[in-house]
């Protein structure tokens, strides 16, 4: 039985599990596909369920359901399709890259190398990495985080180090205080030979105090500073460094996390980790000194007393951590009813002039209400029990300043103790007070900056995923493009891109045609390498594009996109953008070779106009021609231009394909578009079907083969006589 | 910097992006016009055009309009490129083993199991981690992300969870849970 097992496992070239079964609706199971050079077997709960010679088999296909996968093989005699089995999506991914890969074998025979995987989960612990994450945020080595924090505080070590000095001077001025107003009230105030008090001594000791208050208020001052000092630049360090690093990251790498997810973490998560290291650690480590230095004292001259000052503390403690549990959930609900209602108001108002075309402004002043008044509702009720259960807390905080009282005052009234040892220990008293109620906090404050801590070493420990070679090469690119046999799947999916091989030569005007999602964005990603191929490799003038350096490679690439993107700032400014020094001349000329001077002199402020966020005071067409003159003054050796033309309209369009035909004058062009005829000007077409190269060829070309493209023109064609008709 | 991001997982799938539908006509879809039935393990469909001719589709899919509030009405159903053929607008108009034979697609398609008891519920870093027992008696484990927002409420009483992995559980009745369970849950409620 062991050695069938054996065996079976050295035929088996790979296999893949799922966990649901093919045909009973909520039926678990555990099932496995394997791969054998002959058949695929499918085994359900231990029993094979099916075999099928590997030479019959077209190929595996993944198909999303809803919470689940379908695995089915297609045949090669009647193309018909099977069900194997199906997965929830926790092993989906998986599934779907062993199906691309399998695929690899019906085609070719052979297995690939391996396509690049990432984990999901944390090997240790199971739990899901976060996403775009691929640190477990229980397993991280916490002291190993610690340890790295030193690197940034280091720098300003020793201006921690001062302000944690000072403070301990502060700290003795004010252990020394109450000491002080003791001898005023016992050997002055209260004295029971007032003859006998020198006038002189008294007034030094009370100049002594407003010393001591002075210095004591100066070093606040400047320990403050110091950590201002210390905390806004630490914050700098840490952002600069976060963001350099977000810079170096992959398209891909960044596109896995949402912009909003980068900046907190380079904005928010810095704060707290900076408030954390330079304002409430030492803090903490000040505050508990003192606790445990003033404890001592009290300890040792009365130790009755320091049992009395810290008897309620444990309750207290346990009470606020209970009630914070408590008052947790109240507020989450608070809090989610305020977004509810914020969202709810900025959608009305985004949405302003659809609600008053439609005249639903009551209905929609009813549904603001409805939000609003659930929100005030949770904000009463949180108000009130924490406006009952606040004063009870403190008040048992304060029980134990009465005990101390009656004990004190029993002792001063059995003469064991005098006024002024009184006003001494409650002073002492308060000192530990405030430690301890910090105290109950400090489990949460640590858990924030952990959290944040991670998310910050999250990103400086990213794996930069396109990296330069070793010794890159610094490449003068002449514009020739060679696409040799490229295999391309991102992550999450399966193959985008199968054996493409396209040649492109210098000068070459070449148009990427196909539907929606056949891969042609995907393709020119990987000529920029925004991304690695998986299979087969790229080259310009028959460099690997993997060795030339980056910031080589893209400075000679222009790219055009759809969605044109002006930065806030002057129209001159955005052009200028392209080429580091640019004169004002060379911005005219190509102002002027992109058609869009004379529109920008229209503008009361000319090439001083400012642009939106998006340039919103502009355009489709206007920001287009922007977009074309930045690339112009960029002069690029290879264009790439991405649907550069398919948001404008047929008129704006001919005008923006005027400056495109300029622009692409002399230099390799690779451009996509929809519409048909802004490739009118191409060498050559090449049209991608499935993630496959389908046909190649000129227009007149491949009209006469009357293939996918002719079918496509052809709908074009309808629909623009019959839009002609409309019209 | 590039709008164009990465394709929806699978490819083939209901998802993915295929020829364009361009009729404007709702066809209806009922026991008149169309006979369903399981070959290799998928819904077959024949069913009669207007011009009485009779067209068998070797597999179809359906696709509900409202997953989130009518599980068994408007129901598409579409061909292998994704091309609506036309809307069941109640399952109940088909009878016996046909409709037995759609219910099971649907939920086969839709794969949302049915928590009966919250075990376990913690919150750490932003996560939720749920210890569950579903109706058919398992015990599922699963973590949440933000989970407010991935907690979908149904009216009043009945909510949809998706997990990080994009499974999705769904609670029947959120005051159908025994009291242990709704405490665990109340405070996303």
């Amino acid at each position: 039985m062991s050695e069938n097992k054996t065996n079976q496992n050295d035929a088996r070239l790979m296999s893949f599990k799922f966990n649901l079964h093919p045909i009973l609706p909520h039926g678990r199971c555990n099932g496995e596909v394997i791969l054998e050079k002959e058949k695929l077997i499918v085994v359900i709960d231990e029993k094979t369920e099916k075999e099928i010679k590997t030479d019959e088999i077209s190929e595996l296909i993944s198909e999303l359901g809803v919470g689940c996968l379908y695995i089915s093989c297609r045949m090669k005699k009647d193309d018909s399709v099977h069900i194997l089995g199906r997965a929830d999506t926790k092993l989906s991914k998986k599934a779907i890259k062993a199906v691309r890969k399998m695929n690899f074998f019906f085609e070719d025979g052979v297995m690939p190398a391996d396509i690049k995987e990432t984990a999901d989960v944390c090997p240790k612990c199971g739990r899901p990495y976060k996403p775009g994450s691929s640190v477990c945020l229980h397993c991280v080595d916490k002291s190993k985080t610690i340890k790295r924090l030193w690197k940034f505080i280091k720098p300003y070590k020793w201006f921690v180090f001062f302000s944690v000095a000072m403070f301990f001077g502060i700290s003795a001025f004010h252990l020394l205080n109450p000491y002080l107003n003791r001898i005023v009230v016992d050997d002055y105030i209260t004295s029971k030979n007032p003859e006998k008090i020198d006038i002189n001594v008294y007034s030094l000791v009370i100049i002594l105090l407003l010393v001591l208050e002075l210095v004591s208020r100066l070093l606040a001052g400047l320990r403050s500073h110091l950590l201002i000092y210390s905390s806004s630049r630490m914050v700098i360090d840490m952002r600069s460094m976060l963001f350099n690093k977000v810079q170096r990251l992959s398209v891909s790498k960044i596109s896995e996390r949402t912009a909003g997810d980068l900046m907190r973490r380079i904005m928010t998560d810095t704060s707290v980790v900076n408030n954390f290291l330079v304002s409430y650690l030492p803090s903490v480590f000040e505050q508990l000194t003192v606790m445990i230095v003033v404890g001592v004292f009290i300890f040792l001259y009365d130790p009755l007393l320091f049992l009395f000052i810290i008897a309620p503390t444990p309750i207290v403690v346990l009470s606020f951590r209970l009630f914070w549990k408590f008052m947790r959930t109240l507020f989450h609900k608070r809090w989610e009813a305020g977004s509810k209602a914020n969202t709810t108001l900025h959608d009305i108002f985004s949405g302003i002039r659809v609600v008053k075309a439609y005249g639903m402004e009551k209905r929609e002043g009813e549904r603001y209400e409805k939000v609003t008044r659930n929100e005030k509702e949770l904000q009463e009720k949180t108000d009130c029990i924490w406006s009952i259960i606040m004063p009870v807390l403190r008040f048992m905080m304060s029980f134990g300043e009465f005990i101390i009282l009656y004990y004190v005052g029993n002792k001063i009234l059995g003469g064991d103790m005098t006024l002024g040892e009184m006003s001494q220990f409650s002073a002492y008293a308060a000192m530990i007070y405030g430690p301890l109620r910090m105290i109950a906090h400090i489990p949460r404050n640590i858990m924030n900056f952990m959290t944040s801590c991670t998310k910050i070493f999250e990103i400086l420990d990213e794996e930069i995923d396109v990296k330069d070679v070793d010794e890159p090469k610094s490449l003068e690119i002449n514009g020739d493009i060679d696409i040799n046999n490229v295999s391309f799947g991102y992550d999450s999916g399966k193959e985008v891109l199968h054996k493409i091989d396209v040649h492109i030569k210098k000068g070459e005007f070449i148009g990427l045609v196909g539907a929606s999602g056949v891969g042609k964005s995907t393709l020119i990603n990987l000529i920029m390498r925004m991304y690695d191929v998986d299979e087969g490799n790229i080259t310009i003038d028959g460099v690997d594009i993997r060795d030339i350096s980056q910031e080589s490679l893209r400075s000679q690439m222009g790219v055009v996109l759809q969605e044109t993107f002006l930065f806030s700032g002057t129209v001159y400014q955005n052009i200028a953008y392209a080429k580091a020094g640019a004169t004002r001349e060379e911005v005219i000329k190509v102002s002027k070779l992109a058609g869009c001077h004379s529109f920008i002199m229209r503008l009361p402020d000319g090439y001083n106009t400012k642009v939106g966020e998006r340039g919103n005071t502009l355009s489709g067409g206007e920001k287009q021609r922007i977009a074309i003159a930045r690339a112009l003054l960029h002069n690029p050796k290879i264009l790439i231009l991405d649907e550069a033309t398919a948001s404008l309209d047929t008129e704006t369009e001919k005008q923006i394909q005027d400056a495109l035909s300029e622009l692409s004058k002399e230099r390799t062009t690779i451009a996509i578009a929809h519409r048909l005829s802004t490739l009118r000007n191409a060498n050559r077409l090449v049209v991608l079907d499935k993630g496959r190269v389908a046909e190649v060829g000129t227009h007149d070309e491949l009209m006469a083969k009357e293939g996918i493209y002719y079918g496509l023109v052809m709908a074009q064609r309808e629909m623009s006589d019959m839009s002609s008709l409309m019209n | 910097m590039f709008g164009h991001g990465r394709p929806p997982m699978g490819g083939r799938g209901p998802h993915a992006r295929g020829p364009v539908d361009t009729s404007t006509e709702v066809k209806r879809i009922d026991k008149t016009n169309a006979v369903f039935c399981m070959k290799n393990g998928f819904l077959s469909m024949t069913k009669k055009e207007e011009n009485g001719e009779e067209k068998v589709y070797d597999r179809v899919f359906l696709h509900r309009a409202f997953p989130f509030e009518l599980l068994w009405e408007y129901v598409s159903v579409l061909d292998s490129d994704q091309i609506e053929i036309g809307i069941i607008y109640k399952i109940d108009e088909f009878e016996g083993e046909e409709k037995e034979i759609l219910v099971t697609e649907l939920k086969r398609k839709y794969y949302e199991p049915v928590i009966k008891t919250i075990t376990s519920l913690k919150e750490r870093y932003g996560f939720s981690y749920w210890e569950v027992v579903c109706e058919d008696g398992r015990n599922v484990k699963f973590t949440m992300q933000d989970t407010f927002r991935n907690i979908i409420r149904v009216g009043d009483d009945r909510a949809i969870l998706l997990d990080v992995d994009g499974n999705r559980f769904v609670i029947e009745s959120i005051m159908g849970l025994d009291k242990k369970s709704h405490k665990k849950i109340e405070l996303y409620m």
